[in-house]
């Protein structure tokens, strides 16, 4: 154990305290910080989409109902935990597993904070080390993140599947298919950033965007920033995309027969996964802890994670005003929208980008660039747009009415 | 971390030669061309994918003609891990030729069958494709690269009559067998790349050799790969797919299987055992010695029995490959290789040209009876003389009857052989000339059916014959007659002493 | 162990702690709720009625088209990564490269549309 711990980055060489006591602190301060934020989205959530809907919302348990969560949580503990006997035992036992720990460990990779004045990079010194405000940087951060939302796929379906009812089994090879379609979506403009950025690890990606222009939401031009924002909304099973819980057709979704704090597990990985997916799009394309601006008094090494956390909640914001105004797709035209609209459009985006910045490094002739690319564009604009003509007509000779 | 690892390794844009590798460019530009022309025409309009295969086929041609008469003799890229020599060119030839005759056969085979065309023609372009890399392929790697691509079409290709069971059953037989032989052949690869520590094929054959430390695992990675390719090429006891995928499938697929996939096959293994392995000749050539007296006596015997007429072919392409098998069996390495290899490629080029006529006789012919079976074929010159006449030119021909070209093919081997000049050659041979005669017996009872039986059912109505297909007969008539008429053409063509040498070594 | 793989370390450790949170929510639970299970409880939800056949029924063969559609494109993510991160040293030579690469592959996207596998029907 003491070996295994001494093996740990920052403890290269001897078994150092001070370091190991700084991420033993990051490990509990990241768990209470994703515990805690993850409570409190549940009300901002509910309080919000009061706000919107003209109701009050909660407002029994604690001040403004802030401890409604806590009081959910605490009365899911007392709840009887019911396993079907239809279930497959094992797997039913294993899926709420598979979706809470993924969706926590995306919390490590993200950069929360730091010092980005004087060209110090986001180091910040903690009880005399250097270090960033980042539970682990490793060279591949963002394959990580889409690995962990891979896994977390795993848990829904095998939730679904393992429940051997029929709604939780639609709702989650729902779940899955829609998923995977939009995944591919994610990481095809999770690769445009990656051009500007040129490495994989999430804290290189933030120093790649100092100022506001350098910011990969301006730098690779909104597009890859709203594809990425449509397909995490999408693979967050949230609104207007939440049809793999469509209370309306399928109870609840893949966890219909989950109950007690079984159902909790998965309540809770899906909350976090919007904080943590909110976190990724500010680190992706918001400059993640960089600043616009110095703000006064307050020291630099928590600026950044002031910046952070201002950023984050526009997003759940953002999240959350979706959900209150947006109606749900139907499962063909959430189809289309990933298949036939975004990945031709991040494909089509991504190579631009590639042109133009390989241009500018190479000295090409800009305009040149800009022409061939708006050409090539345009062709694959009119191809894809034949395509869906001749298909719809090909559609209305068979006779099918959409 | 990574990236600064890769930032320390110089990268330089590697030189293409891309004269040398046009075929492959064409064959590639024109398989994307098919599919979207394929995409956007009108269902009535989708034979216009085939001529465009055909076209696509003929301009790949031209960078092969235009690389066989420039210089230099031979190139290599890639390190010498593509290498286009003569030997390459010839088979490259014979594959584009023999992939724009099975175009020709299959244009109105699946226009009338109600097939889906354009992929039909898209997976034929692929596998052909993948035939052509493997003529230049010296790299365990891009070998199995170009098998795997010429062979995951042709899978398809074996089944593509959805609706008949007989069709899924070929597919699924070929498929499973297949992918069960490029997993054993893999794991010879895999051997022989592990007691190596290379994947190029004149670096392995520097590396093994009989004395020093060569162990069981050379000769079972040798075996191994033997053991994948006998497959690919139908030699007994791998053969027992053959003869269920060529009835099943449909005939121009059938044509296309038993002659360029089973080239193809030929193409690597001589490849591989020549460049790869010809130290190890001690080991592979004793069982390719069995296989060989095996493949030509079994599928001789086997042939005999069978009532229709592909199923006959299929047993007698078997019992052809044991005839191009043989002289591999008794070669010598280095330059004494020389007549083993001109006899291999020059049985490839004749038995391309003549089986490939045979099916065109058979799809002509089966147009009007409707049947596969010999009794069908009853009568045939009464009514169809120029089919009949053709007929018997092919089959004499497959039996090696002088002057056609099967005979030349056959002479070529038995030359090669007795060459060799030591006991296990003149064993081999004498099977090989007690089994040239029994196939007198089935190649024989097809012709008597032709000429001397009357027609089944009384039916003598003409047999319009497509353009298409007479153009396809035409090719392949020609090319066996031609090919006996004046082998000094062939023989020259095959006059490849010198070939190991342009293998890089 | 190697540098490459340290790294990974504290995210191994975070995971542990993770699952250590979930044991543990479902361990208090255990202590501190009912159990009094009966037949109806144990049956599998279905709008009130009892459960008519299997639970696992056959769902619509689109759904693994989609999967098969997805995972060519996640593999080609695995080429077009590493590209992108390495754009500069690639050059010219690289982005024809990718540009045949992507080509190809929107070639089947193109294909599957128009052949109607991307219709939801």
């Amino acid at each position: 154990m003491v070996r295994l711990l001494a093996l740990d980055p920052v403890a290269i060489g001897d078994l150092l305290w001070t370091p190991l006591l700084i991420i033993i602190l990051k490990v509990v301060a990241i768990f209470a910080i994703g515990l805690l934020v993850t409570m409190f989205m549940v009300w901002f959530e509910r309080k919000a989409i009061a706000g919107m809907q003209n109701r009050i919302g909660p407002n029994k348990a604690g001040p403004w109902g802030l401890l409604q969560t806590l009081a959910d949580g605490i009365k899911l503990f007392f709840k009887e935990d019911l396993l079907p006997d239809r279930a497959d035992r094992f797997v039913f036992k294993l899926a709420p597993y598979l979706a809470f720990v993924p969706a926590f460990l995306v919390w490590s990779v993200i950069p929360l904070g730091g010092d980005f004045s004087d060209g110090k990079n986001g180091i910040v010194t903690w009880f005399g080390e250097q270090t960033r405000v980042q539970l682990a940087d490793p060279p591949v951060g963002i394959l990580l993140v889409l690995a962990l939302s891979s896994i977390a796929v795993y848990g829904i379906m095998l939730a679904g599947w393992s429940s051997g009812s029929k709604y939780p089994l639609l709702g989650s090879v729902r779940a899955s298919a829609q998923m995977v379609s939009y995944e591919a979506a994610l990481g095809l403009s999770i690769a445009t950033v990656l051009l500007l950025a040129g490495t994989l690890s999430t804290s290189g990606i933030v120093a790649n965007q100092d100022g506001f222009t350098n910011w990969h939401v301006v730098s690779t031009g909104v597009v890859p920033f709203i594809i990425f924002l449509l397909a995490a909304t999408a693979e967050l099973n949230r609104p207007p995309f939440d049809l793999v819980e469509a209370e309306q057709e399928l109870v609840g979704g893949f966890n219909t027969e989950y109950s007690s704090i079984r159902f909790g597990l998965f309540f809770l990985a899906e909350f976090m996964n919007t904080v943590t997916m909110s976190g990724i799009i500010v680190t992706l394309f918001w400059g993640g802890p960089q600043g616009l601006f110095d703000i006064p008094i307050i020291p630099g090494a928590i600026e950044g994670t002031i910046w952070f956390i201002a950023k984050v909640l526009l997003f759940l914001y953002v999240y959350v005003w979706f959900r209150a105004t947006l109606p749900r797709f139907r499962y063909d035209q959430l189809m289309d929208l990933g298949w036939k609209i975004l990945i031709p459009m991040s494909l089509g985006w991504f190579m631009l980008m590639a042109a133009l910045r390989l241009g500018r490094d190479q000295d090409w002739n800009q305009a040149v660039v800009a022409i061939v690319s708006a050409a090539v564009l345009i062709v694959c604009a009119g191809l894809i747009s034949m395509a869906m003509k001749v298909s719809r007509a090909n559609r209305e000779r068979e006779g099918a009415t959409f | 971390m990574l990236a600064s690892i890769l930032a320390q390794v110089p990268w330089q844009a590697p030189s293409i030669d891309y004269h040398a590798i046009a075929p492959e460019i064409v064959l590639a530009a024109g398989i994307v061309l098919i599919i979207l022309v394929d995409l956007f025409v009108g269902e009535s309009k989708k034979w216009v994918t085939a001529s465009l295969t055909g076209f696509v086929l003929l301009g790949a041609l031209i960078p092969v003609l235009t690389l066989a008469v420039s210089d230099p003799d031979a190139r290599s890229l890639f390190d010498g891990r593509y290498v286009i020599d003569e030997y390459a060119l010839t088979l490259k030839a014979l594959f584009l030729i023999a992939g724009y005759v099975v175009v020709l056969l299959s244009q109105n085979h699946v226009e009338e069958g109600d097939y889906y065309q354009g992929e039909y023609y898209t997976l034929l372009l692929t596998s052909l494709t993948g035939m052509v890399m493997m003529a230049s392929s010296r790299d365990l790697v891009s070998i199995f690269v170009a098998l795997e691509f010429l062979s995951i079409p042709a899978y398809m290709l074996a089944a593509w009559r959805k609706r008949d069971r007989k069709s899924n059953e070929a597919g699924v037989k070929y498929y499973l067998l297949g992918v069960f032989a490029s997993a054993v052949m893999l794991y010879g690869m895999s051997l022989l790349y592990g007691v190596t520590g290379s994947t190029l094929l004149s670096e392995i054959g520097r590396q093994i050799t009989v004395d020093g430390d060569f162990g069981g695992v050379h000769a079972l990675a040798i075996v191994f790969v033997v053991v994948g390719f006998a497959f690919k090429v139908s030699a007994v006891p791998f053969h027992t797919w053959a003869p269920d995928t060529y009835e099943g499938a449909p005939t121009p697929v059938t044509a296309f299987l038993s002659v360029a996939s089973k080239a193809a096959g030929f193409v690597a293994l001589v490849t591989i055992l020549y460049v790869g392995v010809p130290q190890a000749k001690d080991v592979w050539q004793p069982f390719l010695w069995v296989l060989a007296a095996l493949t030509m006596t079994v599928g001789n015997l086997l042939a005999l029995r069978q009532s229709n007429i592909v199923r006959m072919l299929a047993y007698s392409s078997i019992s052809q490959g044991g005839f191009i098998l043989m002289p591999l069996a008794v070669a010598g390495t280095g330059d004494a290789a020389g007549p083993a290899l001109q006899a291999v490629v020059v049985y490839l080029l004749v038995y391309a040209a003549m089986n490939l006529g045979m099916f065109a006789v058979v799809i002509a012919a089966a147009r009007t009876t409707r049947s596969g079976e010999i009794s069908s074929f009853g009568g045939l010159f009464s009514y169809a003389p120029g089919l009949g006449v053709l007929m018997t030119i092919f089959l004499a021909s497959l039996a090696g009857i002088p002057p056609l070209g099967g005979w030349i093919a056959k002479f070529a081997a038995f030359r090669a052989v007795l060459e060799a000049g030591n006991g296990w050659a003149y064993g081999i041979a004498v099977i090989g000339a007690v089994n040239s005669v029994i196939a007198f017996g089935y190649y024989g009872n097809v012709m008597r059916e032709v000429w001397m039986k009357p027609a089944p059912n009384g039916e003598t109505r003409a047999v319009a014959t497509p353009t298409s297909l007479v153009a396809a007969l035409t090719i392949t008539g020609a090319a066996t007659l031609l090919l006996g008429v004046l082998p000094g053409t062939v023989l020259r063509f095959g006059d490849l002493a010198d070939l190991v040498g342009a293998f890089g070594r | 162990m190697s540098d490459f793989l340290r790294s990974y370390l504290t995210v191994f450790w975070f995971g542990l702690a993770a699952l250590l949170l979930a044991s543990l929510l479902l361990g208090i639970a255990v202590l501190v709720r009912p159990s009094r299970p009966n037949r109806e409880k144990l049956l599998t939800y279905e709008s009130g009625v009892d459960p008519v056949g299997d639970g696992w029924s056959q769902s619509q063969i689109r759904y693994y088209v989609f999967a098969l559609l997805f995972v060519i494109f996640d593999v080609e993510a695995v080429f077009i990564f590493p590209w992108a991160t390495q754009l500069e040293r690639y050059g010219t030579f690289g982005l024809v490269e990718m540009g045949v690469f992507v080509g190809v592959l929107l070639l089947g996207l193109v294909y599957a549309w128009r052949k109607g596998v991307l219709r939801w029907v």
